[in-house]
């Protein structure tokens, strides 16, 4: 049985070993950026976890306290996330994978199935928060100086966890699928998921956690502690660890408590036991049960007569492709559903400004409240840029493999990538927009101010769009099964790094005139010829680059899908272009002939 | 109709086609034979305008495909031999969407997706979502978005994949009516002869990459080496160097290599 298991997981090795052995056109310059990014924001992390700790531990009286519980709470949280995260990917990987059907057909014990799918379950699903937890906790070592028995205790520690939130999801999925259609099971814990997410982020914040580092603002020490409670257990794995690594981060080494990591590794197998036996009796049953069909689902509706609003777009190629658009994203539940999280960040980024009270501070209110008003178009800026990241960006993408029938189709590459951007930046710039407006009247911003707000989110979102569009033509990946995946790659990085520059040009262009205007207005400055020269001269540049930014991702995107080959789902570079003389392969049906100098996939000895 | 002049298509090093001229007139049903990596596909796709040439130019109805490619698509109907679709729109939208892609008006445009739909016996099906089609349905509704637009020109690789026998010959009797009644080219590929011999009026066959042969059945059984060989027996000595290899690894003549020595 044991080789069995190996075998079943020699795909997800090998394939991700050939990824490492050739990741693809462009894919060493791919690898290189994605490591430099993770590296980056490992080091941020870590750093700005440094220094919350120290913030938190230096608020006298209360320091170790407060410590403690964001410990706690981070392996309470950490351990969530992971539960719903092995779910979702434990559902996909035991019922609805594309290779299944051929393993069920194959000679292999279905147990075996099972578990090579656990395992790679487990990987997928926690490798992710896995990841970016490390630093936290490293930060946590670090800040409170722990001794080495600390580091030594994470691994073994952090383990169990994985496993027994990975187990638990899977028992749970295996006995929800043998009730609930697996199709419908997976849509509707991504929505519970995803609204409970939307709540809970919307109860933290409204909750004001800043207050929880100013002691001051509550009446009484009882008071400060009540808001300090945080759900444990003696019986959770998330509370074992903690008390396990809590006590070492002092660097004692006679605090450590064997006990607490017998009873994790204790749970971790126990659960595994539980989800075997779930296995044996169930997954088959569960299995059969997943390949019926999740009922009939059909067109019409209210969708169709809102989607008649399309009637006003005169082209009638862009017209087609915004109401197919349109529909598919309200059929979605994977599209539509983010507009939840949408509405909660809204309401956050409009809370936060509501609860500033500036006019504690009358003398610097009018420059407070104003600058507020003009750095806050970088802030809904950014707001754009990860909108145009999360709709404008994957859209490309999200033709999939029906992409052909644009292709053979009589529309132009370049009305399509149009039709897309307008699609999207209506909405876009609606939000952004209102987010600006709003936000200027919640601070009191001078006519003047807000209106230069306005008129430069005006001026920005449009290129923000454009160039989320731009950039997933230029890397489309037409071939993915999940499109909240497409802007986690690559592309998605290129745009969060040229957004974020494009953000600060523009930011730092206007900050001048703003500075100048507010001056003047308060009667500190004249406004002389420094001002009449280099403020029209600022402006135009500011024009100059919002133009760039709406016309250069497009054409790029343009030729991008213009070259576009489907067969090797790459760019259709000229001969000399290309990184590596073996990177230009078909992988379609005239690739099954044998090209000189092809890499054999394994290294496995070649054909007589 | 159809013009090829010179096209190649070279992934670097490997040519998938190569210098390949071809020509298919009006009312004509071309078949585009060849094995498997022969680069049919490839060709295909080339003419359909989803894939650029490296060299040479291919002209539809005229319109030389890179310089003109709105012109040329509008006259052609593309059948893919995989039946991608917008699974969350139903056949009666996709219908739509396409009519108003190839901008032929939404009243022409509704009455010839009914009548497709009627003809492809897709009509109770179409506020269904594509999701939940068959294979064979996918396949006959792009079959329905192809014709909508009245193409002059209809390229199709591998027409019968996922069709039933009763679907199969509503095509084949489909295709044939489009070219001799309307004058349609008919540009096919496939690697079934049955198929080439049954429908086309022409057969190419296309090895590694390069056109072996080309003419009427009739003209390709005169080429064939083997006396009275059929199409079959051209098209495997065309297309490999030496006999079908067998279970065992032996040659159909010889059996097992070695085995008669011991």
């Amino acid at each position: 049985m044991f080789r069995e298991y190996l075998t079943l997981l020699a795909p997800a090795r090998l394939s991700f070993v050939n990824y490492l052995r050739d990741p693809g056109q462009g894919g060493r310059v791919k690898t290189i950026s994605l490591a430099v990014f993770t590296l980056a924001l490992w080091a941020a992390l870590f750093l700005l976890s440094v220094r919350m700790i120290r913030s938190y531990y230096s608020v006298e009286g209360f320091g170790d306290i407060l410590s403690y519980k964001t410990f706690s709470l981070l392996w309470i949280s950490g351990a969530a996330l992971l539960v719903f995260s092995a779910f979702i990917t434990a559902l996909s990987s035991f019922y609805l994978s594309r290779d299944l059907p051929l393993l069920m057909a194959a000679p292999v014990d279905r147990e075996s199935v099972f578990w090579a799918r656990s395992t790679q379950s487990v990987i997928s699903s926690s490798w992710m928060p896995v990841s970016f937890l490390l630093p936290v906790f490293l930060a946590f070592g670090y800040a409170f100086r722990a001794g080495p028995l600390y580091y030594a205790l994470l691994a073994p520690a952090a383990l169990p966890v994985v496993l027994s939130a990975s187990f638990l999801s899977q028992t749970l999925v295996i006995l929800l699928v043998n009730v609930l259609p697996a199709r419908r099971t997976r849509d509707i814990v991504s929505l519970l998921g995803l609204f409970g997410f939307a709540a809970l982020y919307m109860v933290f914040r409204l909750l004001r956690p800043e207050q929880l580092v100013n002691p001051e603002s509550f009446r009484s020490v009882a008071g400060y502690l009540a808001s300090l409670q945080t759900p444990t257990s003696p019986m959770l794995p998330t509370t074992w660890a903690t008390d396990l690594l809590w006590p070492l981060l002092g660097g004692s080494r006679g605090d450590f408590r064997e006990v607490y990591l017998a009873l994790l590794w204790a749970m971790a197998g126990a659960l595994a036991v539980v989800s075997s036996y779930a296995a044996h009796f169930l997954y088959w049953q569960g299995y059969n049960k997943s390949q019926e069909g999740a009922g009939r689902q059909k067109a019409g509706g209210l969708l169709n007569l809102v989607a008649g609003v399309f009637r006003l777009v005169k082209n009638p190629e862009m017209r087609a492709v915004a109401v197919k658009d349109f529909k598919i994203f309200f059929r979605d539940h994977t599209q539509w559903s983010q507009l939840f999280l949408l509405g909660a960040l809204m309401i956050i980024y409009l809370y936060n400004f509501s609860v500033l009270n500036l006019k504690r501070y009358p003398l610097q209110a009018f420059f407070l409240e104003n600058t507020l008003a003009f750095l806050n178009v970088g802030l809904v800026g950014l707001v754009s840029a990860t909108l145009s990241l999360r709709f404008a960006f994957p859209s490309i993408s999200a033709e999939g493999f029906s992409y052909w029938i644009i292709r053979s189709s009589p529309m132009s590459t370049g009305d399509f990538i149009r039709g897309k951007l307008l699609f999207w930046l209506a909405p876009i710039m609606a939000v952004a927009l209102t987010l600006t407006w709003l936000t200027s009247r919640f601070l009191d911003a001078a006519p003047m101010m807000a209106a230069t707000a306005f008129a430069l989110t005006l001026l920005l979102t449009p290129g923000l769009c454009a160039l989320g569009v731009g950039l997933g033509s230029r890397f489309p990946r037409f071939d993915t099964e999940n499109l909240a995946q497409v802007p986690t790659g690559y592309g998605g990085l290129i745009f969060m790094v040229s957004s974020s520059l494009s953000l600060l040009c523009i930011i730092g262009l206007s900050a001048w005139p703003v500075v100048r205007y507010l001056r003047i207005r308060r009667g500190m400055s004249q406004f002389g010829l420094k001002e009449g020269i280099l403020i029209p001269l600022l402006a135009l540049s500011v024009l100059a680059l919002a133009w760039l930014l709406w016309r250069r991702p497009l054409k790029m995107g343009r030729e991008a899908l213009e070259i576009y080959d489907e067969e090797t789902g790459r760019l259709d570079l000229p001969e000399e272009a290309p990184d590596s003389p073996e990177d230009l392969e078909p992988a379609g049906e005239a690739g099954a002939a044998p090209g000189p100098g092809r890499p054999r996939a394994g290294g496995g000895p070649g054909r007589p | 109709m159809i013009r090829l002049e010179h096209v190649t298509k070279s992934y670097r090093r490997h040519k998938a086609v190569s210098d390949l001229s071809l020509a298919v007139p009006a009312g004509e049903i071309y078949g585009f034979l060849g094995p498997n990596g022969a680069g049919k596909t490839t060709t295909i796709r080339m003419v359909a305008g989803a894939l650029a040439p490296t060299s040479g130019t291919i002209r539809l109805g005229g319109h030389d495909l890179s310089r003109k490619p709105r012109e040329a698509k509008s006259i052609l109907g593309y059948i893919p031999d995989r039946p991608f679709l917008y699974e969350k729109l139903s056949g009666w939208e996709f219908l739509i969407f396409t009519a108003d892609l190839y901008k032929i008006g939404r009243a022409r445009g509704e009455a010839k997706a009914g009548e497709l739909l009627e003809l492809f016996e897709l009509w109770d099906w179409r506020d269904e979502l594509i999701e939940n089609y068959s294979h064979g349905m996918k396949q006959r509704l792009i079959m329905a978005g192809a014709l909508l637009p009245s193409p002059r020109i209809l390229v199709v690789d591998e027409p019968m994949v996922g069709l039933d026998p009763r679907g199969a010959k509503l095509v084949m009797d489909i295709f044939k009516t489009m070219a001799r009644r309307d004058g349609v080219a008919v540009f096919i590929s496939t690697h079934t002869m049955s198929l080439a011999s049954r429908l086309c009026d022409r057969i190419g066959i296309i090895s590694r990459g390069a056109l072996a042969a080309e003419g009427t059945e009739e003209e390709l059984r005169r080429q064939s080496k083997a006396e009275g060989g059929d199409l079959e027996d051209l098209f495997l000595d065309l297309t490999s160097d030496s006999g079908l290899p067998v279970l065992g690894g032996g040659s159909p003549e010889g059996g097992r290599p070695g085995a008669g020595e011991a």
